[in-house]
C-alpha cells in the first residue's frame, strides 16, 4: 500500500508498483524529479512574454517587484491567467471547430458520417432560428454549420450568435454590461495574445475582464458548440450501464485503447473495431476489447457503452500491464511519455492528430474524407501488433466496477418525466425546496499528480453526497468516481443522505430501474460542461431566478490543464461559486486574487473562485455556500 | 606574565579574552571605575528608552570573568602610572604591577563651560549611571532638553521621545548629525524625527541652565538659549562630544595628542605600553593619519589587535574607518568613510530612489572612499569593504554610481 | 565541519533557493501558504550574477573565523559559537543597530526591519542542522559537504575531464 501518497485506485497502485519493478519512469516518477518546482512559476510570478526576460517578481518582497518592462506582480499574473485562459478556450474550440467540420462533410454527403439524432438537429436549430420545416436533416444541418461558421468569420462587433441562442438571456445582460460578450471567437483568442504581449494592457482588471471573456468563448464557442454539434452527429447519451478501472482489459482479448478528447475518431474505432472482431481470432486472440481514457474515453462511454481504462494519471499505467496492444490518441491531455513508457513493452501508440504528433509513435493521419479507412487500419494494425505481445509480462489489475452513465440533460429530464410527463422539472425543484436535496455541486476537471490520484474527487463527493447534496461529474473527474464506485445504485444506499436517497431511489423507480439512481450523474466529457450549464439554466428558467442564485456551486477538485481555467471562468461567470482544489497558478498577484475569490468576482458576475486544498474542508466550504443560496432564495 | 588593563568597555574586554585565547596562564587583571561588569555605553540610550534591562545590557555577564580567570577590580580609578617600575596606581590606594599595559580608558563628554551646567539634572550620556539618573528626573510626560545634535544626543533625544517626553533638541549649526552625515541625509532624518515630535531648536545654542533649589540642591528647571527664548527642563542632557580619558597620563612619559598616540602594533611611546579603544590616536585607513573614529566595532577590533600584541603574537592592526549606523523610528541610516568630502579631486554621487531613500557615494579616482545610506541599508558592509579594502572598482563604479549594491562588486 | 559550497557551473540563476529559505523562516513553513498569508519572511541567501552574467553564486553567511560582525556587535548578540563553529545570533540581545550590517564584507547579514533584528544564515541549525537552500536545489549546485570532500571531488571531476582530452 505504499502506493496511497500517490493514488486511491488500487488498480492504479498496482501498476504503479509493477512499473516500478520493471524500472519504467511514470508521471510520478517525474512529479518527484521536479522537486522543488520553481516558487516563482508557481505564483504565476515568472513572466517570459518578451525576450528581455524572463523576469520574476520576489512574492515576498525583498526582491524585485517590476519586469523588466515594469510590470508589477499583479499585471504579470493577470496576464500569464489571461494567456492560459485563451489556451484553455482555444483546445476546446479548435475540438468544437473540428465536429463542426464534421457535421459539413455528414451535410455534404460524407459516407463516414451522418446525422444521427434527428430530435438534437431540430432542437439546436429551433435555438438558432433556423426554419426546419419541409427540409431534409442534411439542409438542416447545413443551415446550423452555417451559423457555427458564421461565428467563426464575424468581422462586426455584434455577439457570437451561438452564445445568445443557448445561454440564459439575464448573463448576457450582465456580460454585455461588463463588456465581455466574444463576437468572434478566434478573433477573441488572438485579441487575447495580441493584449498580453510586450508593451500591451497595464490594467489587471481589464485583463481579469478579458479572461472573463475567454471564460465564455470556452463556455459557447467551445463546450456548448461542441456538445451540440457531437450529439447531433453521435446521438445525445441515454442511460448506459458500464464498467471502469484497468480491470476491464482482458488478458486473452486484442486491447486497444482510446485516449483523448474527440468522438471523431474514436467513434469509428469502435465501429471497426466491432466489425472486425472475428479477425482477432486469426491472432489466438478471443476478440477485441475496447476501452477509453480522458475525454475520448467519456464520448464513447456515454454513447457506446464502452469501458472505461481510467482517467488521466493512469494513463502510462494501461501500458504496463503489458496487454495493450494499441494506444490511439487525437488530441488534448495525451502524455509525451507515452511512446518510452511503450517503448518498453509491445504497445504501439498511433498519434492521429497533424498537431499531436510523437517521437517514437506510429503517426496515420486521420482525416474526414479517409476516417473509415484510417480507422480501419489501425485496428488492424493492432490486432496484428496482438501477436507481439510478450505474455510473461501481462498483469492486468484484476479491478473493475460497474457504473451507470449517460445522464445527459435529455435523459435526465426523461428520467423525471417519469414522475412528472407535464412538468419533469418539478419534482427535482419540488425536492430541493423542501430540503430532500440541499443542493447540487458539479464536479469537473482532471487529475493531478500533485494530490493523490483521485483522492479529492472521491473524498469530497462522499462528503457532498452524505450531506444530501447531489452531484453531476464530467471529465476526470466523473471517472476518478466511477472507480471508486460511486455511480451505482449499490453507492446511493451506501453513501447517500437520507432524503437524498429517497429522492434517488424514487426516481429510479419511476424510471424503471428498480433501484435508485446513482449519487453522482455522469453527464460526459469536459466538453459536455455545457449539459450541466444547460441543467442549471433549465433549472433556473423554471424558477424565474438567476443561476447565481440557486443553491448550487462548481469545483475542479485535481485540474491540471488549462481548460480547467477557461471552464472555470465560465462557471464563475455563469454565477457560480467554483472550488479549485489545487492552489492556482495566480497567488503571487494579491489584487488579482483579491478579485477573483473575492467580492469583486461575485459582485460582477454573481459568481468567484474558491481555492481549497483539504477535500473535506471544500465539501463543507460547498455546503455553507448552498445553505447561504437557500436562505437567500427562503428555503 | 601580568597583564593589567585599563577600562572594562569594548576595548578592555576585547583584549581580556583574545589575550586569554593565547596565554592560559598569565594573570590578566581589568581596573574599572565603575561597579558593573561590562555593559555596552552605546546601549545606554536603549535602556532608557525602556527598550533593555540593566541585564541585557551587560556584553559579558559574571561568569565570563571567572571562566576566563580574569580578575575585576570595579569602582577604582586610576590615578597614575610609573612606567620605571611597572606600576598602576589607583584613586583607592591599590597597586597593580604589569609586564604589559593596555590603557582602554575611553572618553568622557565634554561639559559645556555655562552657568548652571553643575546643577542637579544635568547629564552626559554615556554611562548607565547617567541613564539611571536620566530616567529618575523625568518621566513620560516630562520635559527633555538634550544639547547638540550628534549623535549621542539624537540617539538620547529619540530614547526620551520614545519613553514618552516632550524633547527639544538644540543644535548650534544648521543640520543635525553634520559629522556624518550631509544636508540631504540629515534632512531625511531631521523631518521624521520632527514629525514624530521632536522640537529642533537650530542655529540656537544654551546660554543658561536655571535651576529652583529642591532639597537644598540646585536642580535644573529651565534652558535660557542664545536667541533668548526659554525652554523648560526637567532633565538636560549634554551631547556636545567626548574628549579622551588621558588626564592621568601626564607626566608619565606617555605620548598624547588628542588621544593617546600608538603605532601600528598599538602600542604607545613606552615600551610594553599599549592603548585602544576612544582613547587611543591610532592609523586611519582612509587618511593615513593618525586620529580617533570612537565606535564601538573600532574599540573592539582595537582591543583584540593590541591583546595579541601584548600576548606575544604580533599583528598589524590595519587601522581604524570612521562609520556609524543609526535607526530612528525604523528609518535605518548608515554612514562610512569620508562621506561628506567636497572638492575637485572627489566625485560625488547623490541617489533618491524613493521617499525616505537616499544614497551618497563618494568616489576618489577608482576607490570609493565614502557613502551615506538613508533607508534600505541592506548589504552595506560590502561599501565599507570597499572602503576598507581600497577594492580598484573598474566597470563596478558605473554600477554602484547607479545605487546598485551587490556583492559582485567585490569580485 | 559541513559548509554550504557551491558548483558555480551548476547554478542557473533560479532563485529555488532563495525561496526555500524564505519558506522555512515563514510562519506557515509551507511556500504557498505563506504566499497566499502574504507574509514577509526574510531570507539569508541571495543569488549574485557577475556582470557578465556568466556565473551565479548563491550567497549566504560564510561563517568567518574572525567575524567582524561579532566584534561590531556592542550586545553581544552577534557570537562566534564554539561548537559548531557557526557565528550566531542570539536574538534575544539584539536590539538593531545594524551595526554588523555596516561590517558584514558579504553583504550577508539581513536587517529585519520589522522586528529589529540582524537576521542571518544558520545552516538552518535550528531545524536540523540540513539547510533549506541545498534541499531545494534543482541542479544540486549547492553542497552541504566538508570542504575537504568538496575539494576532492573537484580535483577528480578535473582529472577525469582532463584524462579524457576535454581539459587541456
Amino acid at each position: 500500500m505504499d502506493y496511497l501518497k500517490k493514488t486511491i485506485d488500487s488498480a492504479a497502485g498496482k501498476m504503479i508498483e509493477k512499473a516500478a519493478k520493471e524500472g519504467v519512469e511514470t508521471v510520478w516518477d517525474r512529479f518527484e524529479a521536479q522537486q522543488p518546482q520553481c516558487g516563482f512559476g508557481l505564483t504565476g510570478l515568472c513572466c517570459r512574454h518578451c525576450n528581455q526576460g524572463p523576469c520574476r517578481i520576489d512574492p515576498f518582497g525583498d526582491g524585485p517587484q517590476y519586469g523588466v518592462c515594469g510590470a508589477d506582480a499583479d499585471l504579470i499574473v493577470a496576464r500569464n491567467l489571461l494567456r492560459q485562459a485563451a489556451a484553455g478556450a482555444a483546445a476546446h474550440v479548435d475540438h468544437a471547430y473540428e465536429a463542426v467540420e464534421t457535421l459539413a462533410a455528414a451535410a455534404g454527403g460524407s459516407a463516414a458520417y451522418s446525422v444521427k439524432d434527428r430530435n438534437k438537429l431540430l432542437a439546436v436549430a429551433g435555438k438558432l432560428g433556423i426554419e426546419t420545416e419541409n427540409k431534409s436533416d442534411n439542409d438542416i444541418a447545413q443551415e446550423i454549420v452555417g451559423i457555427a461558421w458564421s461565428d467563426f468569420g464575424n468581422h462586426s462587433d455584434s455577439t457570437m450568435k451561438w452564445l445568445v441562442a443557448t445561454a440564459p438571456e439575464e448573463r448576457v445582460a450582465v456580460w454585455r454590461k461588463l463588456g465581455v460578450l466574444p463576437r468572434n471567437p478566434d478573433r477573441e483568442i488572438r485579441e487575447a495574445l495580441h493584449q498580453t504581449t510586450m508593451g500591451m494592457d497595464a490594467d489587471p482588471v481589464n485583463l481579469i475582464l478579458a479572461t472573463v471573456k475567454q471564460g465564455l468563448v470556452d463556455g459557447y464557442a467551445g463546450l456548448h458548440l461542441g456538445t451540440d454539434i457531437q450529439d447531433i452527429l453521435f446521438g445525445v447519451p441515454a442511460p448506459v450501464v458500464a464498467e471502469a478501472n484497468l480491470g476491464v482489459l482482458r488478458e486473452d482479448h486484442v486491447n486497444i485503447v482510446v485516449h483523448g478528447h474527440e468522438p471523431m475518431l474514436s467513434e469509428k474505432i469502435v465501429e471497426w473495431a466491432r466489425k472486425l472482431s472475428d479477425e482477432a481470432l486469426a491472432v489466438g486472440a478471443k476478440g477485441i476489447q475496447l476501452a477509453g481514457v480522458c475525454c475520448t474515453g467519456n464520448e464513447i462511454l456515454m454513447r457506446q457503452g464502452v469501458a472505461m481504462a481510467s482517467n488521466f494519471l493512469a494513463q502510462e499505467l494501461a501500458i504496463i500491464t503489458g496487454a495493450v496492444d494499441a494506444m490511439v490518441v487525437d488530441v488534448q491531455c495525451i502524455m509525451p511519455s507515452l511512446a518510452r513508457v511503450a517503448a518498453c513493452y509491445h504497445t504501439k501508440i498511433f498519434t492521429t492528430s497533424p498537431i499531436v504528433k510523437m517521437p517514437g509513435a506510429e503517426h496515420v493521419d486521420f482525416t474526414l474524407s479517409e476516417a473509415d479507412q484510417k480507422a480501419e487500419e489501425i485496428v488492424r494494425k493492432a490486432i496484428e501488433n496482438y501477436r507481439r505481445r510478450d505474455k510473461s509480462r501481462v498483469d492486468i489489475p484484476d479491478v473493475k466496477t460497474k457504473m451507470m452513465a449517460g445522464f445527459s440533460v435529455e435523459a435526465i429530464v426523461a428520467a423525471l418525466a417519469k414522475l412528472d410527463a407535464d412538468n419533469p422539472l418539478k419534482p427535482l425543484v419540488d425536492n430541493i425546496a423542501n430540503g430532500n436535496i440541499l443542493g447540487a455541486v458539479g464536479t469537473v476537471g482532471c487529475n493531478n499528480v500533485k494530490v493523490a490520484q483521485d483522492s479529492f474527487h472521491v473524498n469530497m463527493v462522499k462528503e457532498l453526497i452524505q450531506n444530501n447534496v447531489l452531484v453531476v461529474t464530467t471529465g476526470c473527474s466523473a471517472q476518478a468516481l466511477a472507480k471508486a464506485g460511486l455511480m451505482t445504485s449499490e453507492a446511493t444506499e451506501k453513501y447517500a443522505g437520507d432524503t437524498l436517497k429517497a429522492v434517488l431511489t424514487a426516481v429510479g423507480n419511476a424510471a424503471g430501474i428498480g433501484a435508485p439512481l446513482p449519487p453522482v450523474l455522469h453527464m460526459g466529457s469536459c466538453v459536455d460542461n455545457s449539459r450541466i450549464g444547460d441543467l442549471l439554466t433549465a433549472l433556473a428558467g423554471y424558477l424565474k431566478v438567476s443561476i447565481k442564485d440557486l443553491p448550487v456551486a462548481a469545483s475542479a477538485p485535481e485540474h491540471q490543464h488549462e481548460k480547467a481555467l477557461s471552464i472555470g471562468t465560465w462557471a464563475v461567470s455563469l454565477g457560480l461559486l467554483t472550488h479549485l482544489g489545487i492552489v492556482p497558478q495566480i497567488v503571487g498577484g494579491k489584487k488579482v486574487t483579491e478579485i477573483l475569490t473575492g467580492d469583486t468576482a461575485e459582485s460582477l458576475l454573481g459568481g468567484r473562485f474558491y481555492v481549497e486544498t483539504d477535500p473535506i474542508k471544500a465539501a463543507h466550504g460547498l455546503i455553507e455556500h448552498i445553505k447561504s443560496k437557500r436562505k437567500a432564495l427562503g428555503l | 606574565m601580568r597583564y593589567v588593563i585599563i577600562g572594562n568597555s569594548a576595548a578592555g574586554v576585547f583584549a581580556a579574552e583574545t589575550i586569554r585565547s593565547l596565554d592560559k596562564s598569565g594573570r590578566i587583571e581589568i581596573i574599572s571605575d565603575e561597579r558593573y561588569p561590562a555593559y555596552a555605553r552605546c546601549l545606554t540610550s536603549y535602556y532608557l528608552a525602556g527598550q533593555m534591562s540593566e541585564e541585557q545590557m551587560m556584553i559579558r555577564n559574571e561568569e565570563f570573568y571567572a571562566n576566563n580567570e580574569i580578575v575585576l577590580n570595579t569602582g577604582q580609578k586610576v590615578t597614575g602610572i610609573d612606567t620605571a617600575e611597572r606600576q598602576v596606581r589607583t584613586d583607592n590606594g591599590h597597586i597593580y604591577g604589569y609586564d604589559k599595559l593596555l590603557i582602554a580608558t575611553g572618553a568622557s563628554p565634554v561639559m559645556p563651560d555655562i552657568p548652571g551646567a553643575e546643577m542637579k539634572g544635568v547629564f552626559g550620556l554615556r554611562t548607565l549611571d547617567d541613564a539611571k539618573g536620566i530616567a529618575a528626573c523625568a518621566g513620560q510626560g516630562g520635559h527633555a532638553v538634550v544639547m547638540g545634535g550628534g549623535f549621542v544626543s539624537l540617539k538620547a533625544a529619540y530614547a526620551l521621545l520614545k519613553a514618552g517626553l516632550s524633547v527639544t533638541c538644540i543644535v548650534s549649526s544648521g543640520q543635525i548629525l553634520s559629522q556624518m552625515l550631509d544636508r540631504e541625509a540629515a534632512r531625511i532624518l531631521g523631518d521624521l524625527l520632527i514629525s514624530h515630535g521632536l522640537d529642533i531648536k537650530f542655529h540656537a545654542d544654551a546660554a543658561e541652565i536655571a535651576g529652583d533649589s529642591i532639597d537644598g540642591e540646585m536642580t535644573a528647571r529651565s534652558v535660557k538659549l542664545t536667541t533668548g527664548e526659554t525652554i523648560p527642563a526637567d532633565v538636560v542632557i549634554i551631547g556636545k562630544g567626548v574628549t579622551p580619558n588621558t588626564g592621568f597620563l601626564s607626566g608619565s612619559g606617555i605620548a598624547v595628542d588628542r588621544g593617546i598616540l600608538v603605532n601600528e602594533h598599538l602600542e604607545t611611546t613606552v615600551p610594553d605600553i599599549y592603548a585602544a579603544g576612544d582613547a587611543a590616536q591610532a592609523l586611519d585607513i582612509l587618511t593615513g593619519q593618525r586620529s580617533i573614529n570612537a565606535i564601538w566595532p573600532n574599540a573592539a577590533e582595537q582591543g583584540t589587535a593590541a591583546g595579541r600584541n601584548m600576548a606575544g603574537s604580533p599583528v598589524v592592526y590595519e587601522g581604524s574607518l570612521g562609520m556609524n549606523s543609526a535607526d530612528f523610528f525604523g528609518l535605518s541610516t548608515i554612514a562610512a568613510g569620508n562621506p561628506k568630502a567636497e572638492g575637485d579631486e572627489y566625485e560625488v554621487v547623490k541617489l533618491f530612489p524613493g521617499r525616505h531613500l537616499y544614497r551618497r557615494l563618494v568616489f576618489k579616482g577608482d576607490n570609493l572612499i565614502g557613502y551615506i545610506l538613508v533607508g534600505n541599508t541592506a548589504r552595506a558592509g560590502i561599501l565599507t569593504s570597499l572602503i576598507r579594502e581600497r577594492v580598484p572598482l573598474g566597470s563596478a563604479k558605473n554600477e554602484l554610481k547607479q545605487g546598485r549594491i551587490g556583492q559582485r562588486l567585490l569580485w | 565541519m559541513k559548509q554550504i559550497l557551491v558548483k558555480t557551473e551548476r547554478c542557473i540563476g533560479c532563485k529555488s533557493c532563495e525561496l526555500a529559505c524564505s519558506t522555512v523562516h515563514s510562519g506557515s513553513k509551507d511556500f504557498l501558504a505563506a504566499v497566499l498569508k502574504r507574509e514577509r519572511p526574510v531570507r539569508r541567501v541571495t543569488v549574485e550574477t557577475n556582470r557578465e552574467n556568466t556565473v551565479n553564486i548563491p550567497v549566504q553567511c560564510r561563517q568567518c573565523r574572525e567575524p567582524k560582525c561579532v566584534t561590531a556587535c556592542m550586545t553581544g548578540a552577534m557570537h562566534l559559537d564554539e561548537a559548531t563553529g557557526l557565528v550566531l545570533n542570539r536574538e534575544e540581545k539584539c536590539v538593531g543597530c545594524w551595526m554588523c550590517v555596516m561590517v558584514c564584507p558579504y553583504g550577508v547579514i539581513v536587517p529585519n526591519e520589522e522586528d529589529k533584528k540582524a537576521v542571518k544564515c544558520d545552516q538552518c541549525l535550528s531545524g536540523g542542522h540540513n539547510p533549506a537552500c541545498v534541499k531545494a536545489c534543482p541542479t544540486g549546485a549547492i553542497k552541504f559537504i566538508e570542504i575537504s570532500e568538496f575539494d576532492k571531488n573537484r580535483k577528480k571531476e578535473f582529472l577525469t575531464k582532463f584524462v579524457a582530452g576535454e581539459e587541456a
